[in-house]
């Protein structure tokens, strides 16, 4: 082949090479130039011009420094271009910050290159026949000013956060699902005497140690209860924190999970505080209702006492009518004892600290005994009861104490308020998860009562009240006048303790029909607190 | 009253009015009676007269009565084998059902519960 043809064949191969790369360039997302040496402007993109707001026409070919009215006279860049790029071949992620006259204020992340080139293609490239130049120099120019207003953003959302979180009086730990600490707010450096570093990062046993009051024993599982059922979990009563000093704080509170966006479980944020100054007060609160009802208690024993002695005929024969007058006193106090007593756990439902003891109870046993109980007055009333049991024996798990008082009151106030020759209907049984009890769906696996009299029955304006304190419906004290008016309300605060549910329907002058659901293994045990009297 | 020989009955009690009256019924339903104000002195009496049975308060000034339960239960046989019916207004907490459950000697009655036939009658019984 003679040398015309292989110029031709060359130039014909650099065309198509020059080709591809005009190709690539012109394709690029990002704005790119390649410089010559003296850092003219040989080759730009449609990128550059549309982001940089300059056109084709006063770039090619322009010096950079002069491109645009001088706004590309930017000392950092030409630094880079002239000092930089001389020392090393490739610069990456090199930031230069500008404020451009057309465009504003721009951040801009530059990769610059450093390229030897056979001067046959330097000359097909800038089209410089007397071009010397074995060197360009490419530029690709990544605008970050967005990204960055993002990012501070962010860091000032996070700042505002983290502000809020360190204002926050309770103390916060937040752990990933594995139980990794990510979050450990002031007030739980405080309080555990270790600080955010040691404690991020690592295990939360590590730095939150809570144990039971009552034994000791760690008590860290309702963060893992938590982390497991992805539901919200409480502390035991009572919790203690151990500090970093070995010092015991009593502290309060819960477990919650974290959700992700798509709703996954990433993790459980715990709060908690110290609550000395509470449990203070409550220990006070606690003394003086016990205080109070004692005090209260000694003339009321005293009154009965004597009474009793002297309608025994102890201290001479007494006159009808002075019998009479004298049983009135009687009654009369054990009203006030019975009053007494329902304040009392009234008070301590309302402070909870009543204790739930569970165990296994034969629910038909106790029934039978507390109806064996009530029998003379059933038959003083001349009433029939019907007792319906599902089962030949039905056992459960729960406080035999707070079920016997439930029963009692329900089936008492049947009695009391039953005229004679009514009829009380009791059936007991247990209903699984989700089957249906009194038209309404059980919620959990429980033993079920239902107790139906014919009584005088509740008035529909008045039966929104029946669970609140104190509240007598006008019907029922024509019937009976001695009434606490505490007994629904107690036993109503005892069953949402236990976590079971009551109601009834009841229609004036026809009867009521309660209907309880009591569940099993549903009772927290709390082995501190006195037990209920009423 | 089982038994020939007269039972003695050793009443622990500060409440005036309540010592009266539970002494003179128990004096009536046949008993001897002896009477204590408060727990040192009640610990003082039982140990020198040894009573066949203790009605015991909790609430007295000096020493409460779970206190003397405490030290008679410490001290030799008699100590530990008196029954004790505990006789008081205060309702019963965990701590002490425990105690009481634990002791097969020891009864809890609360005062504003029970007529004084009933005390009387569980004496009885204790005692039987």
């Amino acid at each position: 082949m003679n040398k015309a043809k292989i110029i031709k064949q060359n130039n014909k191969e650099i065309k198509l090479a020059t080709g591809y790369v005009d190709a690539i360039i012109s394709t690029l997302r990002e704005p790119f130039l390649v410089l010559d040496k003296k850092l003219r402007i040989i080759s730009s993109n449609r990128s550059f011009y549309v982001n940089f707001k300059v056109t084709q026409k006063e770039t090619k070919n322009q010096t950079l420094s002069k491109l645009g009215n001088g706004q590309w006279n930017i000392p950092k860049l030409i630094h880079l271009l002239k000092d930089v790029l001389r020392k090393k071949t490739v610069v990456m992620n090199y930031e230069v910050e500008h404020s451009f006259e057309r465009i504003g204020r721009r951040i801009m992340n530059l990769n610059a290159r450093r390229l030897r080139i056979p001067k046959e293609l330097a000359m097909a490239i800038t089209g410089d026949k007397e071009e010397e130049e074995e060197e360009l120099i490419l530029l690709a120019i990544e605008d970050i000013t967005e990204r960055r207003r993002l990012e501070q953003r962010l860091a000032e959302a996070k700042a505002k956060d983290e502000a809020v979180l360190a204002s926050i009086g309770d103390a916060v730990m937040a752990c990933d699902k594995d139980g990794r600490v990510v979050l450990f707010n002031r007030v739980a450096e405080t309080l555990t005497g270790f600080s955010v570093k040691e404690a991020i990062g690592k295990h939360y046993k590590h730095s939150i140690k809570f144990v039971r009051e009552v034994d000791g024993k760690p008590s860290n599982d309702f963060i893992a209860e938590s982390l497991k059922t992805g539901q919200k979990a409480y502390m035991v009563n009572h919790t203690f924190l151990i500090r970093k000093d070995g010092f015991k704080i009593p502290v309060a509170d819960s477990a919650a999970p974290i959700r992700g966006i798509d709703g996954v479980l990433i993790g459980c944020v715990i709060v908690f505080r110290d609550v000395t100054h509470e449990r203070d007060v409550d220990k006070a609160k606690t003394e003086f209702v016990s205080l109070t009802s004692h005090q209260l208690k000694t003339p009321l024993t005293a009154i009965k006492w004597i009474t009793e002695m002297l309608l025994n005929n102890k201290k001479g024969k007494l006159t009808e009518e002075q019998k009479g007058y004298l049983d009135d006193i009687r009654s009369e106090n054990e009203q006030m004892i019975k009053l007494i007593n329902a304040l009392l756990d009234v008070s301590r439902l309302g402070l909870g600290t009543f204790a739930i003891t569970p165990t296994l109870v034969n629910v038909n046993l106790l029934l039978r005994g507390i109806i064996n109980e009530l029998k003379p007055q059933i038959i003083a009333n001349k009433l029939r009861l019907r007792e319906k049991y599902i089962r030949q024996k039905l056992e459960t798990f729960t406080d035999a104490n707070l079920l016997r008082i439930i029963l009692q009151n329900l089936l008492t106030n049947a009695i009391s308020y039953t005229p004679e020759g009514g009829r009380i209907d009791v059936e007991i049984s247990s209903k699984h998860k989700g089957e249906i009890f009194g038209k309404r769906i059980v919620a959990e696996n429980s033993v079920v009562f239902m107790i139906a009299d014919t009584g005088c029955g509740i008035p529909k304006q008045q039966q929104s009240k029946i669970f609140t304190k104190l509240f007598r419906a006008d019907n029922a004290r024509k019937v009976n006048v001695h009434g606490t008016g505490l007994g629904l309300y107690i036993i109503k605060s005892i069953i949402d303790k236990l976590g079971g549910a009551i109601w009834f329907t009841s229609k004036e002058n026809k009867g009521t029909t309660f209907y309880v659901v009591v569940p099993f293994l549903g009772n927290k045990a709390k082995t501190e607190g006195k037990q209920l009297t009423s | 009253m089982t038994g020939k020989k007269q039972k003695t009955v050793l009443i622990v009690e500060d409440e005036p009015i309540h010592l009266r009256v539970l002494a003179d019924t128990f004096t009536n339903e046949g008993f001897r009676v002896l009477s204590a104000k408060n727990g040192e002195e009640g610990l003082e009496f039982a140990f020198r007269e040894r009573p066949d049975t203790i009605l015991l308060d909790r609430v007295m000034p000096i020493m409460d009565g779970m206190t003397m339960m405490e030290k008679l239960r410490k001290e030799g046989h008699w100590g530990k084998n008196v029954p004790i019916i505990l006789l008081t207004n205060v309702p019963i907490d965990e701590e002490t059902k425990n105690t009481v459950t634990g002791d097969k000697l020891v009864d809890y009655m609360v005062k504003s519960d029970w007529a004084l036939g009933d005390v009387v009658a569980k004496a009885r019984k204790i005692l039987s």
